[in-house]
């Protein structure tokens, strides 16, 4: 791939990139950095690229995915847990709660988000990653998967346990408002 | 049971293949989700499903619009980006003394277009006005070709060739790619604006402006650059007059906090420019003006000549 094509292409998903650098150091400068990196290490494998024949925004997140926990690595910070109910190389342990059947839209959806926020805010490194790219960036759990090199049922464990994180601060702050819901779990039946 | 993939708002997709024996639970998820088409459960058709599936949903929008911020990188994370694209393609090319660029170009004018192949003629003209900065330097201060000079080199064709390709970009006007960049648009806004980034710099700037005015130059406005070479920098764009635009082209002046390794040695005074650049339509000029570095560019002589005129720089030292 010629430079110039290259940077048409990558530089289109920058604004993606940031958004999810700056999720995951919490910096901008940091955050500012990984993306360039990032672009810096595309280039260098741009060929590569094009022969693996691999969408370039996936392509690219990887790259920030697996830079970004290198220098977790290198800084020798330690990781946060990626699931404490399972664990992170199994595909086969899907959580079997099922979600809420309170109705959201009921909610002042200001103080949602501003109560969203904080609780994706506490979420690990691991959590909000999965969340951006599921959330925002609108990826299927297949590309997700691709992006951080874990198997489809992980994604999805872990897309479940950062939903049921954010549903029950939501739950809570329904209670704080007066609303109250009824998550009648019950009401889904089993097959 | 059966998973079947089905995602209704990207149909072109391949089908994600779940993992098998999942729980209802991870079904109505998958199906919120769009992975799994509502037929593939029979929970699917109960009501508490339905209302399961729909608070997914909304959770995700949620999730969508408390994440979504920030909507766009900040301001001059792009020409960082391509600065340090830059960087990188100066480090890749073979260090070349420049004696040896010399008596090539002695030999065989034409041997000095094919040392960089991968940048063609635009590589031939970084490469001239680096030489035309090194051979002002030669000029002024006596001294021959050093390490420091084939670092330098590499240094100025990567500020050079950043230069001339942010001035492309955003020359343009219609693309929106300087309207972006844009932090000043007036004379004392801009003044105060460069002495804010550069500590210096902003007086010069203000009397530029006012001359380039009337040189035939409106004013489009300043704003942040990433010019290589460390330190803050500047890029001011001014475009002809309605008039005067069949005559003249737009022009860019950058002003480089720190020279970095390729201007370090450039002397207060001189002005240094180089012939075969314009010859392939694509001046610049660049000298020191107080404690910073000038560039120069545009699309026509005349422009940078006007705008060395208006920066009331030295003459030009043309040495090759």
């Amino acid at each position: 791939m010629e430079r110039q094509e290259f940077e048409q292409l990558a530089l289109e998903h920058m604004d993606s990139l940031y958004r999810m650098a700056l999720k995951l150091t919490r910096h901008p400068d940091e955050a500012s950095e990984l993306v360039q990196e990032t672009y810096l290490k595309a280039l260098r494998h741009a060929k590569t690229f094009e022969e693996k024949g691999k969408g370039i925004r996936a392509w690219l997140f990887t790259i920030l995915h697996n830079t970004f926990y290198s220098d977790v690595r290198r800084r020798k910070r330690s990781a946060t847990p990626v699931d404490e109910f399972y664990d992170a190389t199994s595909d086969d342990r899907i959580p079997d709660e099922a979600p809420p059947v309170w109705n959201l839209a009921s909610l002042d959806w200001e103080h949602v988000d501003d109560r969203l926020k904080k609780a994706i805010d506490d979420l690990s490194e691991e959590h909000r990653e999965v969340l951006l790219l599921w959330g925002v960036e609108g990826m299927k759990y297949r590309e997700i998967a691709t992006i951080l090199a874990v198997p489809i049922g992980t994604v999805m464990s872990r897309l479940h346990r950062a939903r049921k994180i954010l549903a029950d601060s939501l739950e809570e702050f329904a209670a704080e408002v007066g609303f109250t819901p009824a998550p009648d779990h019950s009401e889904v039946e089993e097959a | 049971m059966a998973n079947t993939p089905h995602n209704p708002n990207r149909p072109d997709e391949q089908p994600t293949r779940l993992p098998d024996g999942l729980s209802r639970a991870a079904l109505l998820r998958a199906i919120a989700d769009g992975e799994q088409a509502p037929g593939s459960v029979q929970a699917g058709a109960s009501e508490g499903a339905e209302q399961a599936i729909e608070f997914e949903r909304e959770l995700r929008d949620a999730v969508s619009r408390a994440m979504r911020e920030p909507a766009q990188a900040p301001a001059g994370l792009r020409e960082q980006i391509l600065a340090r694209f830059d960087a990188e393609h100066a480090a890749d090319d073979r260090p070349i003394s420049f004696t040896e660029h010399k008596q090539q170009a002695e030999r065989n004018p034409s041997a000095l277009f094919s040392i960089l192949p991968r940048f063609g003629a635009i590589a031939a003209v970084l490469l001239l006005s680096a030489a035309a900065l090194w051979m002002g330097v030669q000029q002024f201060s006596g001294s021959g070709p050093s390490d420091v000079q084939t670092a330098n080199l590499q240094t100025v064709s990567s500020q050079l060739h950043f230069v001339q390709r942010e001035h492309n970009r955003c020359s343009d006007i219609a693309s929106g790619n300087f309207t972006s960049k844009i932090v000043a648009t007036g004379v004392e806004e801009a003044r105060a604006f460069a002495e804010s980034q550069l500590g210096c710099g902003g007086a010069r700037l203000a009397e530029a402006i006012a001359r380039m005015d009337d040189a035939g130059y409106a004013f489009v406005g300043v704003g942040a650059c990433a010019v290589p070479g460390g330190g803050k920098s500047i890029h001011a764009l001014f475009n002809p007059h309605a008039d005067r635009s069949d005559s003249l082209s737009p022009v860019s002046v950058f002003l480089l906090e720190s020279p970095g390794e390729g201007c370090k040695d450039a002397k207060p005074g001189i002005c240094y420019s180089c012939p075969k650049a314009k010859e392939s339509g694509k001046p610049a000029m660049l000298w020191r003006d107080e404690n910073l570095i000038v560039f120069v560019h545009s699309d026509s002589e005349q422009s940078v000549e006007n705008a060395r005129a208006a920066y009331m720089a030295p003459e030009p030292v043309e040495s090759l």
